[in-house]
């Protein structure tokens, strides 16, 4: 159910990429598609138990596996990145297009 | 020797950061870390030829975080150096904003030998973003003549299209990544070998984008014809051979992979060559042959290192040498050119000679032919006239910086000629390679001369950022289908 519901997540994510046509909301939706991604990391994690993975001995829990929540911190930071990066290229962008639509400045960038 | 690596791999970025305290030591801080590089590679069996022992330092103990530097990965190794090194060189003072290149060129060039030495799924995805993070700020901050305000919205638009598709397919692969792991325990990419189809597609994918290989290779082409030439060298001298060789390695641990790879190294040849041979301006011309001499790269896993370097050094060569209109044009043309065809003697005819001698016949004929459409997209570079003089930099620069940067040219294109001419290696001089080689050197000199004269209409395709995503979408429908339907070999 969880898994399904992250797979649509990533689907309807990627859908934004392609069918918006505002560059912002391409951005948002690039990371709507990321915040699935990392979900999916964080369920995979959890499935043979929910408990943080520190280990006391006299505890007998099923601890959450800690290698992809570790990875996935990583690949959280460097998505946090290229998007701030991608926003202030396109606020440099909006100045001369100021709608910032695809088509409008492909058209306008291939007539100069 | 493992601590020395260490420090190698950290070097880059640490003298990065440094150069902000210390600007002056930009400069010279690239050219020490470049050098460094290239005796490293040597060290480790980069020269074509030589070999050395695999050095493997495991990171973390059992999930397979791994770095493995083998000949095969020194020679890419050598070509980050070498083009570094001679790009670092080339930088001449009169641009505006030259230390923030040369620090970016360090980012990018220790993110790019990052990539080619690890061996594990993680490391690779970290590095490839760090990549192209570089990469982006590199076309949209870099280097710009002194009279120009700000970088124009070309190089903007181009970068923020770049950063988006690569984003988007790196997100896949992060999928990949993660199927692999929760199948096999192992983020290494020896655990390739018992991965999903679906696994693998996903990883696929966000190699191939990032490898500018196939179609997803589409948001190549107005990348390299809006960006700055010395820049763009940096791109097609190494930041996509890095994801083509991370590519060659996957494949060398995964059956699957390795019975698809020649059908996309054809189809990527075939697709480059084809539009390379239907454009017009030179810049076009050779960002088209790129995506063509990808194929080649991956067309033969154990030789990609070498096919690398050979075309790492030829293509950089060529787009600063159809950009520039002084004396030293003709030089780096038709040294990069004969190297770009395959010329016996040059580095190009020995990566040539040695991947296409280990290939099935279907490919190596098929590579053959695009081989004759390679020699003649060569020969009509080497015809087309230069650029017009727009005095976009003006020759009004202190008398003393022009002295020191000649000098630096003059080196700068000597390693570059050294290093392209260093093609006499026995193994690839069998009779059937030269003659293969001087047969399909005559008929694409004989078509290029031929093919000037003939009218021919120019094809352009939709190379917009929905098309760039759309074609993303579509080769990974694409590898979906081949990798869990149609594989005909019983996998074990």
């Amino acid at each position: 159910m969880l898994n399904t519901a992250i797979i649509i997540t990533i689907i309807l994510g990627f859908l934004g990429v392609v069918l918006k046509r505002n560059l912002i909301m391409k951005i948002i939706a690039m990371d709507v598609m990321s915040t699935g991604v990392i979900a999916f990391f964080v369920i995979w994690a959890g499935r043979g138990g929910v408990f943080t993975p520190i280990y006391k001995p006299w505890r007998e829990l099923a601890y959450a596996d800690p290698v992809p929540q570790g990875v996935i911190l990583t690949a959280i930071v460097i998505g946090l990145s290229v998007q701030a990066l991608m926003l202030v290229g396109v606020m440099k962008l909006a100045r001369n297009h100021p709608t910032l639509e695809v088509e409008s400045i492909e058209q306008a960038l291939t007539e100069d | 020797m493992t601590e020395l690596t260490l420090v190698w791999v950290a070097l880059p970025f640490l003298l990065a950061f440094t150069t902000y305290l210390v600007p002056a030591l930009t400069r010279p801080g690239v050219i020490a870390m470049a050098a460094l590089t290239v005796a490293y590679a040597v060290q480790q069996g980069g020269l074509p030829g030589t070999t050395a022992l695999p050095l493997e330092l495991h990171l973390l103990d059992q999930f397979g975080v791994t770095l493995r530097i083998e000949p095969n990965v020194a020679a890419m190794l050598l070509a980050h150096g070498l083009v570094t090194l001679v790009v670092a060189l080339y930088l001449d003072q009169r641009f505006v904003g030259n230390r923030f290149v040369a620090m970016q060129l360090l980012i990018v060039h220790g993110s790019a030998n990052a990539v080619v030495i690890s061996a594990d799924l993680i490391s690779v995805y970290v590095a490839l973003e760090v990549l192209s993070v570089g990469v982006f700020l590199l076309l949209t901050y870099g280097r710009r003549a002194e009279q120009q305000a700000a970088v124009g919205d070309h190089q903007l638009w181009v970068g923020l299209r770049y950063l988006l598709m690569s984003n988007v397919a790196m997100l896949f692969y992060l999928m990949g990544t993660l199927l692999v792991y929760v199948h096999t325990g192992s983020l290494a990419m020896s655990a390739l070998a018992m991965a999903t189809p679906t696994a693998l597609a996903l990883i696929a994918i966000g190699l191939l984008a990032k490898g500018a290989i196939f179609v997803t290779g589409l948001w190549l082409p107005l990348t390299y014809i809006s960006g700055d030439p010395v820049i763009i060298a940096v791109l097609s001298g190494f930041t996509t051979k890095a994801g083509a060789m991370a590519l060659a390695r996957c494949s060398e641990a995964s059956l699957l992979l390795a019975q698809w790879l020649p059908y996309l190294s054809a189809g990527s040849a075939l697709f480059g060559i084809v539009f390379a041979l239907m454009s017009r301006t030179p810049q076009r011309i050779l960002a088209w042959s790129s995506i063509s001499q990808m194929g080649f790269v991956i067309a033969a896993p154990q030789w990609a290192g070498l096919y690398g370097l050979a075309h790492g050094l030829a293509k950089p060569l060529l787009f600063i040498g159809a950009a520039v209109t002084n004396r030293w044009r003709w030089p780096m043309l038709i040294l990069g050119a004969a190297s770009l065809a395959g010329v016996p003697g040059s580095l190009g005819y020995v990566a040539k000679a040695l991947s296409l001698s280990s290939l099935a016949p279907w490919h190596e004929g098929l590579l053959i032919g695009v081989t004759v459409g390679t020699t003649c997209v060569a020969v009509r570079v080497l015809l087309a006239p230069p650029p017009q003089v727009t005095a976009s930099i003006p020759e009004s620069a202190p008398h003393r910086w022009c002295k020191q940067a000649d000098w630096q040219d003059k080196a700068a294109l000597a390693i570059w000629g050294g290093s392209l001419l260093w093609g006499w290696l026995p193994a690839a001089y069998s009779a059937s390679s030269l003659l293969k080689a001087l047969v399909s050197l005559s008929l694409g000199i004989l078509l290029g001369w031929f093919w000037e004269r003939i009218p021919v209409k120019e094809w352009r395709l939709d190379e917009g950022l929905e098309a760039v995503i759309g074609s993303l979408s579509m080769v990974l429908v694409l590898v979906l289908i081949l990798f869990a339907g149609v594989s005909h070999v019983p996998l074990p």
